[in-house]
């Protein structure tokens, strides 16, 4: 005796019908959306190049170093510890600023 | 038997249906008017600027402006499918589902901000973002449904794109920047109710309280007029604060006395009446077509000054 039911007849649902213009159109955009995504990776990576190129990385100049203000400006004497007067932190006199007193 | 729209057929995206999703018409003049600003900062205060930055700060207002167009046609879809002249737009053709639009819409937006940010400075990013909020949320959502005044508040986010292409610049917004965005906002008006007069009867099947819906073309036609008179000399001060030099100040000049004559046959007319002539309707219809052509002349002629070298300053400003 043969079982004339289809096995799993009715357990599954049938797979959607998707007509082929609608696979196509989908292909299209899908395309399109990588080429705009690859298009932004590249902007970002240009404008990131272009803008670091012209950027004056050295200390004091800006961008990384001059963010705080509490940093000395390059160039400008420390601030003396307390109690010491402008006299006491002057070099000795006659010292030329490349010689190394012996 | 109601008016409702009937069912759109399906159809299937293609990628123009994505462009047009962006408005590329108004897109081009605010790239344009974009472009004046930059290319005028750059030489009114010897600020050099990376031509690859300059052209990147474009793009971002370019993006800018089609997220608000798509927002704007995500949140206007029921009405534009009413509407003979919208019903072909992409969503209400059936060919874009609406949560597409506002999702494109919305990355769109936040992309465009961060790339100018990246290309220029905070300032231009914020007012690009400001801009696209004024027009997808205030103009879109509040105004256009609420008020007649609805497109002359809202004619301020498409008047923001000059001010944006000169932070992008300077990093500021001078005097000069506000008067090119004062020179849009009113223009605007006499523009948008030249077209609003020949298709009052879809704006007013559709619910939208436009002037000539709310308060008749008579009224409207008037509105146009003393718009005009505000923006012709308006459009002349880039020659008094030195802006514009000889080249610009002929041509805000005429054309100025050309949109003027319009905006006066207009009002002398009866288009919008209900008896009005095809030759009345056709007027408003030129009306609107050389408002167009003005706005491009007037700000081609500033980038022709600014961008070739050929500034003259008008002597006695």
């Amino acid at each position: 005796m043969t079982d004339e039911k289809e096995p799993y007849a009715g357990e599954f649902m049938d797979a959607p019908h998707i007509a082929p213009e609608s696979i196509a159109a989908r292909k299209k955009r899908n395309v399109w959306l990588g080429l705009a995504l690859f298009s932004f990776v590249v902007l970002v990576a240009v404008t990131t190049i272009v803008r670091l190129s012209n950027t004056d990385l050295s200390e004091g100049a800006g961008f990384y170093y001059s963010n705080s203000d509490s940093r000395t400006p390059v160039g400008e004497a420390p601030a003396l510890p307390p109690g010491m007067s402008e006299e006491q932190a002057a070099p000795p006199a006659g010292l030329k600023p490349d010689e190394v007193p012996e | 038997m109601t008016d409702a729209p009937a069912t759109p057929a399906k159809r299937y995206a293609t990628a123009s249906d994505y462009v047009n999703l962006m408005k590329p018409r108004i897109m081009m003049l605010v790239v344009f008017t974009a472009a004046a600003g930059l290319i005028a900062a750059a030489s009114v205060t010897q600020t050099p600027i990376n031509p690859l930055m300059g052209a990147i700060a474009l793009l971002a207002v370019a993006l800018g402006s089609g997220a608000a167009g798509a927002i704007n046609m995500w949140f206007d879809s029921d009405i534009d499918a009413i509407m003979t002249r919208t019903s072909t737009r992409p969503i209400p053709s059936g060919a874009v589902p609406r949560e597409e639009a506002l999702a494109m819409g919305l990355i769109m937006s936040g992309v465009s901000v961060m790339l100018m940010w990246l290309a220029s400075n905070w300032l231009a990013a914020a007012l690009l973002a400001f801009s696209i909020f004024y027009y997808g949320v205030i103009y879109t959502m509040w105004l256009k449904r609420s008020t007649p005044q609805n497109i002359v508040i809202g004619g301020g986010a498409g008047a923001f794109p000059p001010v944006i292409g000169w932070a992008a610049v300077t990093g500021n917004t001078p005097l000069d920047a506000w008067i090119l965005f004062a020179i849009i906002f009113f223009w605007t008006p006499p523009h948008f109710w030249a077209l609003s007069l020949l298709a009052h009867g879809e704006y007013e099947k559709a619910g939208v309280p436009m002037l000539p819906v709310t308060h008749g073309a008579k009224a409207t036609r008037l509105q146009m007029l003393l718009y005009t008179i505000v923006l012709v000399p308006l459009a002349l001060t880039p020659v008094v604060t030195g802006l514009g030099g000889w080249i610009y100040a002929v041509t805000a000049g005429a054309l100025g006395a050309v949109f003027m004559t319009y905006a006066v046959r207009v009002f002398l007319s009866k288009a919008g009446d209900a008896g009005c002539t095809a030759a009345e309707k056709k007027l408003a219809r030129s009306m609107f077509l050389f408002s167009i052509l003005y706005l491009f002349i007037v700000f081609a002629a500033l980038i022709i000054e600014h961008a070739t070298g050929l500034y003259f300053a008008v002597k006695g400003f």
